[in-house]
């Protein structure tokens, strides 16, 4: 017996299994967001979210020779709109305070401080320090990520989305999410994977200006995209 | 009941199914040869050993437990399961620095090294070269 239905429906079998199997294919091998696309957008964004967020903090390391409760010291060279924290040899967090084109640091008889510089470091005033012996024995420039920064990076990720990877210069067909973890308990993160098919992460152990102490702290800053 | 057609797309398929298997083979094989470069990590953590004054104090000093708290500082923050690592702390500044105990045998691909002279600490000026090794592991 000759049907001559059979030919359309064996038309439409062919056809859908050569639409399944083309779909199926772009959806494995993705020729749009190749593995290395995506590679490259996530380091970009990465350097993007570091270079947003990245503010400078001058270090000074300061020797100090007989026992004081609190001593004013001048560090020439810093501009007035920073602010200042301080930490003894062990990492301890010591008073610190504007005092007029000085800075009062309670020492509490401790031979060395680290004193940081930074326009992201909020300071009061104390104007109740004395001059004392001291010595600069060590200073460093360097560039640090702020939480500070971050946390605002954060609310504009909330926020507005587009508007914040537009800002970044993030292709359109890229999304990204961002986290920055100083301990299980302790992070700061934006966004979540919304993607079934590849994502890239990328990790970067970085020194972060702590928003609450003013104090550096290495943290690590991970990137997702999709 | 004339099946030639039926049998024609069954052939067909079975030909688009081989092809699709052998391009995706060929593509897992290539994404697994390339190899992350694990240096990067080394910098940040030798940076960090530098700028913090107790392990500072430790390797300056030689104390006895300066590998207890390196193991502890690294085990910390080397999460990864499949990063493998490895550190020592010399004391002379001369000789190559090189990965303390066996040779580890669960490598894959390269061993990425990266070292930092720690020169003193409060009380003390006794250099010492911090090294850190990191590998992929089977």
């Amino acid at each position: 017996m000759h049907k001559r239905g059979m030919s359309g429906l064996e038309f439409i079998l062919a056809f859908v299994l050569f639409v399944g199997f083309t779909v199926a294919a772009l959806w494995i091998f993705n020729p749009v967001g190749s593995p290395k696309t995506l590679e490259y957008s996530g380091e970009y964004t990465l350097k993007k979210i570091i270079s947003n967020t990245s503010v400078g903090l001058e270090s000074y390391s300061i020797a100090i020779p007989v026992d004081a409760d609190k001593i004013l010291i001048y560090v020439s060279g810093i501009n007035s709109n920073k602010g200042v924290s301080a930490v003894d040899y062990s990492g301890q967090i010591l008073s610190s305070a504007k005092s007029g084109g000085g800075y009062c640091i309670g020492v509490n008889n401790k031979k060395f401080v680290n004193l940081y510089f930074s326009e992201d470091i909020i300071s009061g005033s104390d104007s109740s320090c004395n001059s004392g012996e001291y010595e600069v024995a060590s200073s460093l420039n360097e560039s640090v990520i702020s939480e500070k920064r971050i946390s605002s990076l954060k609310a504009s990720y909330e926020s507005n989305y587009l508007e914040l990877k537009n800002q970044l210069g993030i292709p359109n067909e890229v999304d990204f999410s961002f986290s920055l973890e100083f301990s299980t308990n302790d992070k700061i993160s934006a966004g979540n994977v919304k993607s079934f098919g590849e994502i890239f992460s990328k990790t970067e152990r970085k020194e972060v200006l702590r928003e609450s102490n003013g104090i550096p702290q290495f943290g690590q800053l991970t990137v997702k995209v999709w | 009941m004339d099946k030639r057609g039926i049998m024609k797309i069954i052939e067909a398929s079975a030909a688009i199914l081989i092809i699709f298997i052998a391009i995706l083979t060929l593509s897992m094989t290539r994404r697994a040869s390339t190899e992350i470069d694990l240096s990067d990590k080394i910098t940040p953590l030798l940076e960090e050993i530098a700028k913090n004054n107790a392990i500072r104090d430790k390797v300056v000093e030689n104390s006895a437990d300066v590998n207890e708290t390196l193991e502890s500082f690294l085990s910390a923050r080397i999460i990864e399961p499949n990063i493998g690592y490895n550190f020592s702390v010399c004391i002379n500044l001369n000789e190559i620095c090189s990965m303390q105990g066996n040779y580890p045998k669960d490598i894959v691909g390269n061993v990425y090294a990266g070292s930092r002279i720690i020169s003193s600490s409060l009380s003390k000026a006794e250099p010492k070269r911090v090294a850190i090794f990191l590998w992929f592991k089977k």
